[in-house]
Parts: structure tokens; C-alpha cells; sequence
């Protein structure tokens, strides 16, 4: 190794902080990290759910407890045990694994890890979930994200084609003013509710009030005289909209996830669609459902297999068929549809929608990490057990 | 030493068969009854065909907790107990069945029910019918994990007197003394208005006594055809059999005449009641030859299944591997080779015998060998059994042996209270419905599983034997080390191994490779702990005696994988919600943390000379 006449050169400190993060003391601390971690991020999931628990306790620097008002990081939380491998796991292959045969084993292990580690942080990144809830005989080209709602513009004047003008719900807040392009009018929020429920005033049946979950007791009044809601909804996005423009005085709408039927803006004798809705992830091909299949064990509810049958229409022209059922999901586009659920005692077929570009990567890494493990305790019980035969 | 273990095998593989070598009693074939023969006939239970004595079986133990019935009369088989129920139903009814423990817990004391009597019988508990009844209706509605312990009682009673009345009134009525003389006098009745029958029963004449009779029949026949416990008249596949009730309906279609099946079961049960035993045994023989036509290879199956459940394999292998525990233990004590060879030989035969009746599971279920968690016990067990079989031919010193027995018998009691559920050959939901991923990621988990714990095991033998006793030598420690240490390893490669397998199933079946789900968690968690040992030991951090330490609280790590992740309720994994088994978890945990803390002690405090 060359490294020797540099060695005078590298600051002593710089050294120490390699030794420092390379070092197996610094593994087990943090492997000791990631065992209380997960541990913890398991119980908590009880009450507060996946999405909640793993937000607090894996996709955070730290993990802050609030004492009385002012909010302090107690442990580090996933991110910072998960770079701090990484770096640990990739100081320690440059500056302490040696190039010999009876390490090859544990080189690849460690080898793969540290793929199957940046596989994981490229899947956080990039992956994007979805879902087809898809009625049968309906045709969809578009799938659904409840995490995530958007607030959609709709010109529907052009009778082939829709153009949609959407704001994802994290891009709004309240007193914005939104300037959608290509509509006469701008759309000024005046009020924003992430998460809403409403109710009919007790002293006037045909107002609507409305307030914020789960903090507000003050419920606001809206001067809408009907609305059709759509009672499965019990905590919705809405918002109170005003279409401002110049030469036109229009009145305050609102829109919700939780109404049945959106908002028709009449403008300049053109006509706009609001509302709030899921995010919708189009894709250039529509799917059709022709059936839903779902099968009990004879005299009991037990689930024994459930199939959607599919039809792909391609943009080009061409359709394909197709069968999802569970463990057997349609890879197309990059996109894997996956049989999850179903509603309405089969009417509607609920499919699973993962885009990620990452999913190979845990396979190559495993592969890796299995062979590097063989390799290393394959050699060592070869070694075991050739010694006890030389002592006989 | 070679004579001795083989005779430490054969007495094992014979204690193994005890229950299959001697014939099950049965009240009904001291009378001449051909019972053995009555008890493979085939019922579509829970969406799977399986013989009648497992529905007998299932049903018990569902409601008495046990797979027979001890009376002051004397003891019931399963069988003997589901005929004594269908046809003398007066005596059925006041055998004390229904096992409330602490009646005051359901409260129904304060209606006047004994608070100091803990069984009862059906005919006790009649006059609070109503009551438990209306109590358990609102508590249906609730999820089952949020129901409160009174709730969850008065649910378990009513759902266990719905069991027991669905088995009573499956094959006839319970009201109905002769069911084929029954039967025939219906049909009898129906030939003189064959013509206007169904005029007859849409405008029920009040007045005509045949007609209210008719009228009477259907209400049975649809009762029946309710709230049957299972489906008896066969067809080619699972989806064509229909129960007693659905078949004896068709009657009052036009020239219908009774389905054969359907018929003879009829006159077997009025055989029992007119008590004739020969119209019985010929009746059973026509029957078997109906069934053997419409399902060839079905009848030797479930004669099969049948002779398993009387043979108790896993409970005889259990008791055995708690013999040779202790044969172990004498054999160290009494430094007798001879006895070390026999409990060998011993071990070698029953694992035989257990890995003879896992076999049997997998031909009778047609899947790889874990498919539910009563399973995993059973196998689980197996594997620790298997390297601890390894682990004394390769070191000959009784530890292999010592390991393999406590952990047998320890599984094996486990296994046994899983079974508590019912028919531990039940069919798998969709989800779970793929023999491949079944043999591969399940197989090898659980391979992962059975290594970690026997590593513990070998760490309590270090640990207690070396603080307790002075008979841990210097050879001994040395053994230990190096056993604990490649059970480590193994068990890290297996546990990493089946938790990849099982990320990739997951990403065949839900679109993603790892969820964060607590089962998922609880793999990752044994595969970090183990690495930690590891990378702990490699570092210098802890030496001999801190990888021992260590290796107990891999049990700790092992059983909140196993058990702990299905009792937070939440997530793809949670297949079962078990109240009790909460408790002794956490016995068992506190347990192991003593045990932690007395490896812990100064060196010189223990009875034993460090290496």
C-alpha cells in the first residue's frame, strides 16, 4: 500500500475521526440504536399507526418529546442511526478490510449492506404509492393517492379534451392567492382546513358549518344552502374559495373532499369544475375491469382467493388482458398493480399501485449478503471441522 | 455404549407410539358400535373435508378446553361426546360442559347462577339464555380487541352454547327421537298431497294436522340447514357438498326422493337410539362404499387423520424429551456413560418419531410444514432438536442432548396450547396462500428462530451451571463456547436469510420489500441483536462470559419476534390475539433477565473455575 507516505502528511485529527467512524465499537452503538429504535417505532404503531410512527421515529434526524412546551431530541431517530452506518459501514471497507481470501466473505457481506442500505434511502426518495379503486366494468387511466389531496381547476370546455390545473395540498395555505394559468380568473383561499368536518346548524337546517379537526371547537359559517355529503368522510381537506377577477364579482365556494359533487364555476360564459380530491397519478394507458372474482372457503368467510381480470388499453391503440391475484401482480410501465382489497361485497376491486425505481436493488443486494455470508461461515465450519478430523 | 443407544431408541420410538399401539376407548364400541369406523366419515368443516372425529375434536376443545370429557360418569372421547350429544341429548345436556371459571365474570351471578361452581351444563345454564343473549349482541359489534374481559366472556359463552347447539342439531333436531323414522313418516305424508303440496304449504290449512306437520318439517329442515356445524352430503368437489338440512329440503320438490347419504345417516343415528349395533355396522359399510364412489382416495385420507389426532404424537414426544432431560441431568450426576449413550439413542428416536409426525401433517394439509402458528411450535422445536443432535455427535458430551430435550419438551408444550384453537390443520387465507414462499421464506424463519433459541439454551447451561454447580469443567466451558458461538452464527445467516426471503415475498404480494410491519420488525430485530453480539465480541467489548450474557436475552428478543408481534393486534402479521400467553411472556422475560443478571455476578462468586 502507498498509503504509508501520505500518512505524515493526514492530521493527526482527521485520522482519529476515520479511526472514529470506522471503528467496530461505533457499530455496535449504533446497531444498539437501531435495536431501541425499532423496537419502540413497533409498540408505538399501536396507537398512532404506521404512517405516524414511522414519520416520528425512522424518517427524523431525532426524536423530540415535548416537556411542558418546548420540544428536545432525546435519541437519534432513524435517518441519523441510518447515514451513521452507512458511513461507518463505508469508512470501515476502505480503511480495515484487507484484500485476502478469508475475508472475501465478510467483504461481500458487508458489501451488500451497504447496497441494500442506499437501495432502502433511494426507495424513500423516489417510490410513490398508490391506489386503483376501480368499479367493475369502469375503465381508469389514473390512479389515487389518499395520503396526499389536491386541489384541482377543470376546464371542461373543450369537449375532447379536459385540462386540469392542480395544487398539491402542501403547496396550499390560507390567504393565498393562486394564479392558475390558461382561466380567466384567479382563486384567492381564504380559508384552508387540512382536516374538516361539518355539520347543519341546530338553529337553521340549511346552513353548513364547518371547522377544523381535531383543535377547533368554533365552527365557521358558510353561506351555502345545500350540500350533498358524502357522510364516509369523516375528516376532510376543504377550503373556502373566492374566484376574484376584475370585471366580475363572484362569491365565496367551497370545496371538499367530503361533498359529493364539486363546485361549477360559470365564467365569461365558460364553465370550470373545483374541487379537492386525491392525488391523481395518470398514466398513459387506461385499465378496464371486466371482473372481480373473490372466493370464500366453502360454508365460512374465510378468504380463499380474490382476482381482478384487466384489460390494458395501450395509447397506441392495442389491448392486452390480463389476471391479478394475490402474489401475482401486473408489472407494466414501470408500474406494479397489486391485488390489495376490495368494496361493496366485490363490486370494487382495491389494487395496490408501487412505482419505484429502486425495487431491484434489494434483490441484487441480498444476493450479495447471502453469498458473502455462506462464503465466510462455509469457510469457517470447513475449517472446524477439517481441525477436529486432523486431531483424530 | 453402542448397545446402549440403540436400546435408548427403541424404548423412545415405542413410548413415541403409545397412544397409536393401544386402541382408543370409546364407550359406543364396548356396545358392538364399529365407532373407529364412524369417526373417518367426512365433514366439510371450516372450508376443509376432514373426518368427523376432528370436528368432534374442534368442537371440544373449543368449548371444554380439552379433547375429552372427564364426568362423574366417567370420560368421553371427542366422539363419543358429539354422538352422546346428537342422540340421547336429555343426558348431553347435563354433563358439565361450559367452563365459565369465575361465574361472577359474566354476570349472571346476580341472577342467581352458583358463583362457587365453575363448570356447568347446558341444562344450567338454560333459564340465562336471554340474558347472555342480549349481552352478547352489542359486544359482537365491537372489534374483538377492544372489548372489555366481561365482554369478551359473555362473546366466548354464547359463541361456545351456539357451537354446541349447531352440533346438536346437524344431523336432525335435537326434538326428534328416531330421525329416519322421522323422515320416512314425512315422506309418507308428502306422497298423499304430492300433487298440491306446494299449494298446500303457501295457504297452510290450520286445521288439517298432516298439513302442520309439513309445515313443522320444513321450519326443522331449514333450522338444520342454518346452523349446521358442517356439510355432510359429498359431492365431487369441496363446492358441491350441502349439509343434512339443504339435502332433506329438496324433499319438497316434486318425486324427490332422499339422497342415499343423507338416508343412511339417518338410520345410523336411529340405529344408536333403537340401540342396534349390527343395522348400525351394515349401515356404515353401504355408506362407505356410497362414499368410496363418489370420492375414491377420500375415506384412507381421512382414516388416516383420524389415526394421527389418536396417536398424539406431539404430546407423547413431549413427554418423552422431558424424560430425557432428566436422563441427561442423572447421566452427568452419575458420571454414567452408559446412561449418556441411552438418552442419545433416546433422543434420536423420538426426533424420529417427530419428525415422522410433522411428515403426516404436511401429506394431510398437502403444504410445507409451518402454515399457522401451532406449527411453528412443532417445528421450531424440531429444528433446535436437529442441532442439538449435531452439536452431541460432534462433541459427545451430553450438552447437544440437554438442549435438544428441554427444548423439545418446552415447544412442545407450547404447541400444545396453540392448539387450544381447534383444527390445527385449518386452510390458509388468500394472503398466504403460496406453497412456495411457504417452504422458503417460513421454513428458513423458523429454522432462524429454533437457532437463536437454542443458543440461549447453551447459554443458560454455561451460565447456571457454572454459578450453581462446581460441574462446569474447564473442557465443558470451552464446548459451550464454541457451540454458542457457531449457533450464533448460524442463526444470524438463517434469520437474515429467511427475513430477505420474507421482504421479497412481500414485494411479490404488496409492492413493497420491507413495511416497517411489526412481524418484519420483530426478524430485523433478532437479525441486529445477534449481529451486536457478534460485532461486540470482534470489538472486544464483551468477552467468554459477555456473549453468554448476551445470548439469554436472545430468547427475550426471539419471543417478542414470535409471540409478542401477534399480540399488538396491528399490521399484515396478526393472525391471533392471546390474552394469557401475554402474561407468561412476560414471565418468561423476567426470567431470562435474572438469569442475565446472575451471569452477570462476580466471577468468584461462582461455584465453577473459569477457563
Amino acid at each position: 500500500m502507498t498509503n504509508g507516505q501520505y500518512s505524515h502528511s493526514l492530521k493527526p485529527n482527521i485520522k482519529r475521526l476515520i479511526s472514529f467512524l470506522a471503528s467496530l465499537k461505533l457499530t455496535v452503538v449504533l446497531l444498539g440504536f437501531s435495536l431501541v429504535l425499532i423496537f419502540v417505532m413497533t409498540l408505538a404503531q399501536v396507537k398512532l399507526g404506521l404512517f405516524l410512527a414511522q414519520k416520528l421515529y425512522l424518517n427524523q434526524w431525532f426524536v423530540w418529546i415535548n416537556f411542558g412546551g418546548i420540544s428536545l431530541p432525546v435519541f437519534p431517530a432513524g435517518k441519523l442511526v441510518g447515514w451513521g452506518l452507512l458511513i461507518n459501514l463505508i469508512t470501515a471497507h476502505f480503511r480495515r478490510f484487507h484484500w485476502s481470501k478469508s475475508k472475501l466473505g465478510i467483504w461481500l457481506t458487508h458489501f451488500g449492506l451497504i447496497v441494500l442500505l442506499i437501495g432502502g434511502g433511494v426507495t424513500g426518495y423516489f417510490a410513490k404509492e398508490s391506489q386503483l379503486i376501480i368499479r367493475e366494468g369502469q375503465t381508469l387511466n389514473y390512479t389515487e393517492n389518499f395520503q396526499q389531496m389536491e386541489l384541482v381547476i377543470i376546464d371542461v370546455n373543450d369537449p375532447k379534451m379536459d385540462t386540469v390545473i392542480r395544487y398539491s395540498q402542501n403547496q396550499l395555505h390560507t390567504g393565498q392567492l393562486l394564479n392558475p394559468p390558461h382561466v380567466p380568473f384567479k382563486l384567492k383561499v381564504n380559508r384552508l382546513y387540512p382536516n374538516s368536518t361539518f355539520q347543519k346548524d341546530p338553529l337553521d337546517d340549511s346552513v353548513l358549518l364547518v371547522r377544523e379537526l381535531p383543535v377547533e371547537t368554533r365552527m365557521d359559517r358558510l353561506n351555502i344552502v345545500t350540500a350533498d355529503l358524502d357522510i364516509q368522510y369523516t375528516t376532510v381537506p376543504s377550503a373556502n374559495v373566492l374566484p376574484t377577477q376584475a370585471s366580475l364579482v363572484t362569491e365565496n365556494r367551497v370545496i371538499s373532499n367530503g361533498f359529493k359533487a364539486p363546485e361549477i364555476l360559470h365564467i365569461e360564459g365558460k364553465t370550470y369544475v373545483l374541487s379537492i380530491r386525491p392525488s391523481r397519478y395518470y398514466t398513459p394507458f387506461s385499465i378496464t375491469l371486466r371482473k372481480f372474482t373473490h372466493e370464500v372457503y366453502p360454508g365460512t368467510q374465510k378468504p380463499q382467493f380474490f382476482s381482478s381480470d384487466v384489460t390494458v388499453r395501450y395509447p397506441e391503440g392495442g389491448t392486452q388482458d390480463f389476471l391479478i391475484y394475490m402474489n401475482h401482480p401486473l408489472r407494466l410501465d414501470g408500474r406494479t398493480y397489486y391485488q390489495a382489497s376490495f368494496g361493496e361485497g366485490g363490486q370494487i376491486s382495491i389494487l395496490q399501485v408501487v412505482q419505484n425505481p429502486a425495487w431491484l436493488i434489494p434483490y441484487i443486494a441480498c444476493v450479495i449478503v447471502s453469498i458473502g455470508l455462506l462464503l465466510h461461515f462455509g469457510m469457517q465450519l470447513v475449517g472446524f471441522l477439517s481441525k477436529k478430523k486432523g486431531k483424530k | 455404549m453402542r448397545k446402549w443407544f440403540w436400546i435408548g431408541l427403541v424404548i423412545a420410538v415405542i413410548m413415541g407410539f403409545y397412544h397409536s399401539l393401544i386402541p382408543p376407548k370409546s364407550i359406543y364400541t364396548s356396545q358392538g358400535y364399529h365407532i373407529d369406523q364412524f369417526a373417518t366419515l367426512p365433514i366439510l368443516h371450516e372450508g376443509r373435508i376432514k373426518p368427523l372425529d376432528t370436528v368432534a375434536r374442534a368442537t371440544l376443545i373449543s368449548i371444554r378446553g380439552k379433547q375429552s370429557l372427564r364426568t362423574e360418569t366417567g370420560t368421553y372421547s371427542a366422539i363419543d361426546w358429539l354422538i352422546t350429544s346428537i342422540v340421547d341429548p336429555y343426558k348431553a345436556n347435563r354433563l358439565a360442559l361450559f367452563n365459565l371459571r369465575d361465574p361472577s365474570q359474566y354476570g349472571l351471578t346476580h341472577l342467581g347462577l352458583e358463583s362457587k361452581q365453575k363448570v356447568f351444563s347446558f341444562y344450567e345454564l338454560i333459564p340465562y339464555f336471554d340474558h347472555i343473549q342480549t349481552q352478547a349482541a352489542p359486544a359482537l359489534d365491537i372489534e374483538a380487541k377492544k372489548r372489555t374481559p366481561f365482554q369478551k366472556n359473555i362473546v366466548q359463552l354464547h359463541h361456545q352454547l351456539m357451537l354446541y347447539f349447531q352440533l346438536k342439531n346437524t344431523f336432525y333436531p335435537e326434538t326428534v327421537d328416531d330421525p329416519s323414522a322421522w323422515v320416512h313418516q314425512f315422506m309418507d305424508i308428502k306422497s298423499t298431497y304430492q300433487d298440491q303440496l306446494l299449494a298446500h304449504l303457501t295457504k297452510p290449512d290450520g286445521l288439517n294436522p298432516d298439513i302442520q306437520q309439513m309445515v313443522l318439517t320444513f321450519r326443522d329442515f331449514q333450522l338444520m340447514s342454518d346452523y349446521a356445524i358442517g356439510w355432510v352430503i359429498p359431492g365431487k368437489n369441496p363446492k358441491d357438498w350441502t349439509s343434512m338440512g339443504t339435502s332433506l329440503l329438496t324433499l319438497f320438490d316434486k318425486n324427490t326422493p332422499i339422497n342415499t347419504v343423507a338416508d343412511d345417516y339417518l338410520t345410523l343415528f336411529s340405529a344408536l337410539h333403537t340401540q342396534n349395533p349390527t343395522l348400525f355396522n351394515d349401515t356404515l359399510n353401504d355408506l362407505y362404499t356410497t362414499l368410496n364412489t363418489i370420492n375414491p382416495t377420500l375415506q384412507k385420507k381421512l382414516a388416516f387423520e383420524v389415526w394421527f389426532h389418536n396417536a398424539s404424537l406431539f404430546y407423547t414426544t413431549m413427554t418423552v424429551y422431558l424424560l430425557i432431560t432428566i436422563g441427561v441431568l442423572m447421566a452427568w450426576l452419575s458420571r454414567s456413560l452408559k446412561l449418556q449413550s441411552l438418552t442419545v439413542g433416546a433422543l434420536a428416536g423420538t426426533f424420529g418419531v417427530h419428525t415422522l409426525a410433522l411428515i403426516i401433517r404436511m401429506v394431510l394439509q398437502g403444504r410445507p410444514p409451518v402454515t399457522n402458528l401451532y406449527s411453528t411450535a412443532v417445528f421450531i422445536g424440531w429444528v433446535a432438536i436437529l442441532l442439538g443432535l449435531l452439536l452431541e455427535k460432534q462433541f459427545k458430551n451430553g450438552i447437544g442432548t440437554f438442549c435438544s430435550g428441554i427444548i423439545g419438551f418446552l415447544t412442545l408444550i407450547i404447541a400444545h396450547h396453540l392448539s387450544l384453537t381447534g383444527d390445527t390443520l385449518e386452510m390458509m387465507q388468500a394472503v398466504l396462500d403460496s406453497n412456495f414462499w411457504l417452504a422458503t421464506h417460513v421454513v428458513v424463519i423458523n429454522i432462524g428462530y429454533g437457532a437463536a433459541i437454542l443458543s440461549a439454551v447453551l447459554a443458560h447451561i454455561y451460565i447456571l451451571g457454572g454459578f450453581f454447580t462446581s460441574a462446569l469443567t474447564k473442557e465443558m466451558q470451552s464446548s459451550l463456547v464454541k457451540m454458542t458461538f457457531a449457533t450464533v452464527a448460524f442463526a444470524l445467516v438463517a434469520n437474515f436469510v429467511g427475513t430477505v426471503l420474507g421482504g421479497i415475498w412481500a414485494d411479490q404480494s404488496w409492492g413493497r420489500f420491507w413495511g416497517w410491519d411489526p412481524k418484519e420488525n420483530g426478524a430485523l430485530l433478532i437479525v441486529i441483536w445477534l449481529a451486536i453480539i457478534l460485532h461486540a465480541r470482534l470489538a472486544g467489548l464483551i468477552k467468554q462470559r459477555g456473549v453468554m450474557v448476551l445470548s439469554v436475552f436472545t430468547n427475550v428478543v426471539t419471543s417478542f419476534s414470535w409471540f409478542g408481534t401477534n399480540m399488538l393486534g396491528v399490521g399484515l402479521h396478526s393472525y391471533g390475539f392471546m390474552d394469557k400467553a401475554f402474561f407468561w411472556i412476560v414471565v418468561f422475560c423476567l426470567t431470562q433477565l435474572t438469569v442475565m443478571a446472575i451471569g452477570s455476578l462476580p466471577r468468584k462468586l461462582w461455584k465453577s473455575t473459569p477457563l
